[in-house]
């Protein structure tokens, strides 16, 4: 199907995004998500603001790495400076097809806010900050009105730090029923996982007993212990157990 | 109107089964005037944009999806039209050198960008190697297949199977099973 008629607005700063939004318009980032909506006419906004206008740069200062919202997925997959976290690249093979992360846009992942986003996840195991036109906020942010998410920050990964990023989808590029972000480093662990349609989150009590030595199959567990289900909770399992194995967990 | 006999009335427009006359009439000269725009709150706006290699001008509405300006506007058939949702790749064209779904992407977003549709591929190794190797049969999702594959072979010039099949995973064939498509990458 076609989109409904709607009025066009691009903009090139933060500021006139925010003036430009409506209360019936969308925010056109990288539109991989958004206008398979409107196609179907799922979504018929009066106006959308097109954002692509507004630079987006991956830059690394003091160790802390910044991600502008409309960096394009394959600019971070490809990123030199982002190398440093191969996390992102790990989750970022899995999300839609090279042609689709040509256009989608990092900050559009996250304010899309679809549980089953794979960076969401990553970006969850690697304690990302997210700048948005209002605040910032240590979570993945729930935007009000009027607000739109800006940046993205990492902080540096400890030394020695290895990662991997598993996950189970029905068909490949498809959104994941289940999947596993996992960082090791001497004396740190971090896992997030999402599965039945529930958003990524940490999986403190896998991550505490990894710290006291726990096996590849204790850990697991303990984060399969996170949702609700019979089949979720051996999807995460395994997801967990293999993202572990690929971090290099004994 | 009957359902026989009646002939199409637009046969012979630029690109519909004919090649479109290089040069002869202005890309965007329309039989009839354009449609007028009914209620629409959105103002047509003028386009540019260097498509394979010739600019080109269009007239288009906000709502206009890349792949209907590239059809219906400038005659290029040759992209395909499938599920309009970004689920089957067959209208891949690359926008700046990039792999991107023409459906996905609305016409008033590449002003002033390089388009390249499977008219402007250069004829080479790659479609040949598909000829050769029966990589397609209905051809629909070929143009597709042709221009995320050029992107990807630009920068993974000797792909293994698995990378292949990953980088095709967005482009859905329901003719050949992929064996020979695969097969006529590596043997391009």
């Amino acid at each position: 199907m076609k989109p409904a008629p709607f009025e066009y607005v691009a903009v090139d700063s933060w500021e006139a995004a925010v003036a430009a939004l409506t209360d019936d318009a969308q925010v056109l980032a990288g539109g991989q998500s958004l206008v398979p909506l409107l196609n179907r006419r799922l979504l018929r906004p009066t106006r959308l603001v097109d954002i692509n206008g507004i630079p987006g740069l991956i830059r690394r200062t003091d160790g802390v790495l910044r991600i502008g919202a409309t960096v394009r997925q394959a600019a971070l997959e490809r990123s030199v400076v982002a190398e440093h976290w191969p996390l992102l690249r790990q989750a970022l093979r899995h999300v839609g097809h090279p042609a689709t992360r040509s256009r989608g846009t990092v900050g559009g992942s996250v304010a899309h806010a679809d549980p089953r986003a794979e960076l969401v996840c990553a970006l969850t195991a690697l304690d990302a900050r997210y700048e948005t036109t209002e605040r910032v906020v240590e979570g993945p942010p729930v935007l009000a009105p009027r607000e739109l998410l800006v940046r993205i920050e990492l902080p540096p990964l400890p030394p020695g730090a290895h990662t991997a990023f598993v996950e189970h989808a029905r068909t490949r590029g498809d959104f994941a029923d289940a999947a596993a972000a996992v960082v090791l480093a001497p004396h740190h662990a971090a896992i997030a996982i999402f599965a039945a349609g529930r958003a990524a989150r940490r999986a403190p009590a896998a991550e505490r007993a990894l710290r006291d030595g726990a096996t590849v199959a204790e850990a697991a567990a303990l984060a399969a212990e996170l949702v609700d289900g019979d089949h979720p909770r051996a999807l995460v399992a395994e997801v967990t157990r293999r993202a572990l194995v690929q971090a290099g967990h004994a | 109107m009957s359902g026989f006999g009646d002939p199409p009335p637009d046969l012979d427009r630029p690109g519909f089964g004919t090649p479109a006359a290089a040069g002869d009439d202005p890309p965007t000269a329309p039989a009839v005037p354009p449609a007028p725009v009914p209620e629409s709150p959105a103002a047509t706006a003028r386009v540019s944009a260097r498509v394979n290699g010739e600019l080109r001008t269009a007239e288009v509405e906000p709502r206009t999806l890349l792949s209907d300006c590239l059809r219906h506007q400038l005659g290029l058939t040759g992209t395909k039209v499938g599920c309009e949702d970004g689920t089957c790749g067959s209208c891949t064209v690359q926008l700046d050198g990039e792999p991107v779904l023409a459906c996905l992407t609305f016409a008033i977003q590449v002003d002033q960008a390089q388009i390249t549709t499977i008219e402007g591929l250069p004829p080479g190794r790659l479609q040949e190697s598909f000829h050769e190797h029966h990589a397609l049969q209905c051809g629909f999702c070929t143009a597709g297949m042709l221009l995320t594959l050029d992107a990807y072979l630009r920068e993974h010039p000797e792909p293994t199977d698995a990378q292949l099949k990953e980088a095709l995973a967005g482009n859905l064939c329901r003719c050949t099973g992929y064996a020979p498509i695969i097969e006529a990458v590596r043997n391009r």
